[in-house]
């Protein structure tokens, strides 16, 4: 498994939670600690389950011991953000927060289906169908 | 960081082609500038893990040279770098990642940034059998780069290259300092005597020279012929 | 638009600060013992697989012609196989990158043990199904022809790995060769000089287990040397 791709990839979604780039690199850094630690064989899947279920375990406790806030990272604007990004910054915005984490991971992260169909606990045809329905929402919002 | 080396020796058949060196180096690039067959290439080879020393000890943060974790972040360019001459720089990187238990996509990702790095571009794709001397030099430094190591060997980098390539291995070597410990083994003054926060000078063996170097001094060719004299540097 | 291409960009992150201190300082072998023999098999030639196969279809083709020698002819030819995977075994030496992999986190033994068992498994697959073919059109039964088939390759490989030890550069290639023919020529020889009367006694599984043995001797005695730099 490629440690740092996987960095990178907790690193996001720690952030997506906490909002914060200090405690998301702590939350990632202490994931990976557990992970290096435990002495279990475990595949690709397998590992990829693993960390994630122990980055949201962690991201859960931080959020339950601290007051939430607004955004407190500005994160730049990349150059050559079209109007069309914008637009679907906007409608990510109107999708329920568990749906955004979602298409986060599946789409940004690149989380296999098998491996985020264990972590929510459905079948995988279930996150099939949530994950069409996200993404003709999303269409029809950028088409309307 | 701290690379610690002590008493270290390599005897063949009643030769001492290392005899007892001992010294300390912290990050930052460390010249070691010596005659041919002053020993620095054997020294070189028993910090690598390549040569087994005849006696002493050679650890990274506590970590023994013998260690797989020692040669985890070890980065090593011979003076004479082997190539399989059908494969691409590409494949050959590729290859050499493997070897040091780098997954593939890391591999793909870091050989990418280092042909970009070292100036290859293009020529990655290339077999290596097409490739200049300077175009191989750098593929070796390359290779040496691909774990991103903690400790960066490298045996007389600049032999062959022209004076532009020279300069801009300097500033690479430079570069790298700031994060790792880059022990350069020369015995051209001019690639060392302004990136080298220490200075090592072997003869016969023996480490005779080991102090921390200005980087503004100019006067290192100068230093090393009044201490040795007749030898050729 | 695309929208799943969009979208792997539409979650941007600050920076992170500690990032390389800490994947530095917690480095981890990322490639399985199983993975890296898949990556060894990936660096053989192109040619050295195209020839093997080669092989086969040679095999295969003499054995079709339903004569009583195929088998001896197919087992003098073995020889060269040996030499193929001989000369992949012995590419570091060739093109001097030992010193390279030396320094390297795997342990150079481990990496040509991979590179050994890449190579010597296709070509004992390559004999495992050219020995019942040739067995259906031939005299002998399978365990037999079997062993005619990877006595003179084992027996070459050994001696192959050897000289490789001993000799470098082109005179050890030279030397392989003259093994390879040496063995092949044997092998004929055997057949014309005893013919018949070799086939009633049980002489060949006493060859297999001697070649075998060899074969073992020569791999330890190959991986111990791989450790350090042999020459000053």
């Amino acid at each position: 498994m490629d440690i740092e791709e996987q960095y990178d990839k907790i690193y996001r979604y720690c952030f997506f939670r906490l909002r914060d780039r200090s405690m998301a690199e702590d939350v990632t850094q202490e994931t990976f600690l557990r992970w290096l630690a435990s002495d279990t064989y475990r595949d690709r899947d397998q590992t990829l389950r693993y960390l994630y279920t122990v980055a949201r375990h962690l991201c859960s406790d931080e959020n339950a011991s601290v007051k939430p806030e607004p955004l407190s990272e500005n994160v730049p604007a990349r150059d050559g953000d079209t109007v069309l990004c914008m637009a679907l910054k906007t409608e990510l915005e109107g999708l329920s927060d568990e749906d955004r984490e979602l298409v986060m991971l599946r789409f940004a992260n690149g989380v296999p289906v098998n491996v985020l169909a264990g972590l929510y606990g459905v079948s995988r045809f279930t996150l099939y169908r949530r994950l069409r329905g996200i993404l003709k929402r999303l269409r029809n919002g950028l088409e309307g | 960081m701290e690379l610690i080396v002590r008493g270290l020796c390599k005897y063949y058949s009643g030769k001492k082609a290392v005899d007892d060196v001992t010294f300390r180096l912290t990050e930052g690039v460390n010249g070691l500038l010596g005659a041919n067959g002053a020993g620095k290439t054997t020294l070189m080879r028993m910090l690598s893990g390549v040569l087994r020393p005849t006696a002493g000890t050679v650890s990274l943060d506590g970590v023994d040279v013998s260690s797989e974790d020692y040669r985890a972040v070890l980065g090593y360019l011979p003076q004479e770098l082997g190539y399989y001459p059908d494969f691409t720089g590409f494949d050959f990187l590729m290859y050499l990642a493997s070897l040091k238990g780098l997954s593939r996509s890391h591999a793909k990702r870091r050989a990418t940034e280092l042909i970009e790095l070292t100036g290859l571009g293009e020529a990655g794709r290339k077999r290596i059998r097409t490739y200049s001397g300077g175009m191989r030099r750098r593929l070796g430094i390359a290779q040496a780069l691909i774990n991103d190591p903690d400790l960066l060997i490298v045996d007389e980098p600049t032999a062959g290259l022209d004076p532009g390539e020279r300069a801009r291995f300097r500033d690479l070597l430079s570069e790298l300092g700031r994060h790792s410990i880059v022990l350069l083994s020369t015995h051209i003054v001019s690639d060392v005597e302004q990136i080298a926060g220490r200075m090592l000078m072997m003869s016969s063996g023996r480490v005779v020279f080991d102090e921390l170097w200005d980087k503004g001094r100019t006067d290192l060719e100068e230093l090393y012929l009044k201490r040795f004299g007749g030898e050729n540097v | 638009m695309n929208i799943k291409k969009e979208l792997k960009n539409a979650f941007p992150v600050p920076a992170p600060v500690g990032r390389r201190e800490f994947l530095r300082a917690h480095r981890r072998r990322e490639l399985s013992t199983m993975m890296l023999v898949l990556t060894e098999a990936g660096y053989v030639r192109l040619r050295t697989w195209l020839s093997s196969l080669g092989f086969l279809a040679v095999m295969l083709v003499i054995a079709s012609g339903g004569e009583p020698e195929a088998i001896w002819v197919s087992s003098s030819l073995t020889p060269a196989l040996a030499l193929m995977a001989v000369a992949e075994w012995g590419r570091s030496r060739r093109y001097g990158t030992v010193e390279l992999e030396l320094a390297c986190r795997t342990p150079r033994r481990t990496a040509l043990l991979a590179r050994m068992v890449a190579v010597g498994a296709a070509h004992l697959g390559i004999l495992a199904l050219a020995a019942p073919v040739l067995s259906a059109w031939g005299e002998m039964n399978v365990a037999r022809t079997g062993a005619h088939l990877l006595t003179p390759y084992l027996l070459t490989a050994s001696l192959g790995l050897d000289l490789s030890r001993r000799c470098r550069g082109r005179e050890g290639a030279i030397l392989c060769s003259a093994v390879a023919i040496t063995v092949c020529a044997l092998g004929l020889w055997i057949r014309r000089a005893w013919g018949g009367a070799l086939e009633r006694t049980k002489l060949w599984p006493v060859a297999l287990i001697v070649a075998l043995i060899l074969s073992v001797i020569e791999v330890v005695s190959t991986l111990r040397e791989t450790e350090v730099l042999t020459w000053s």
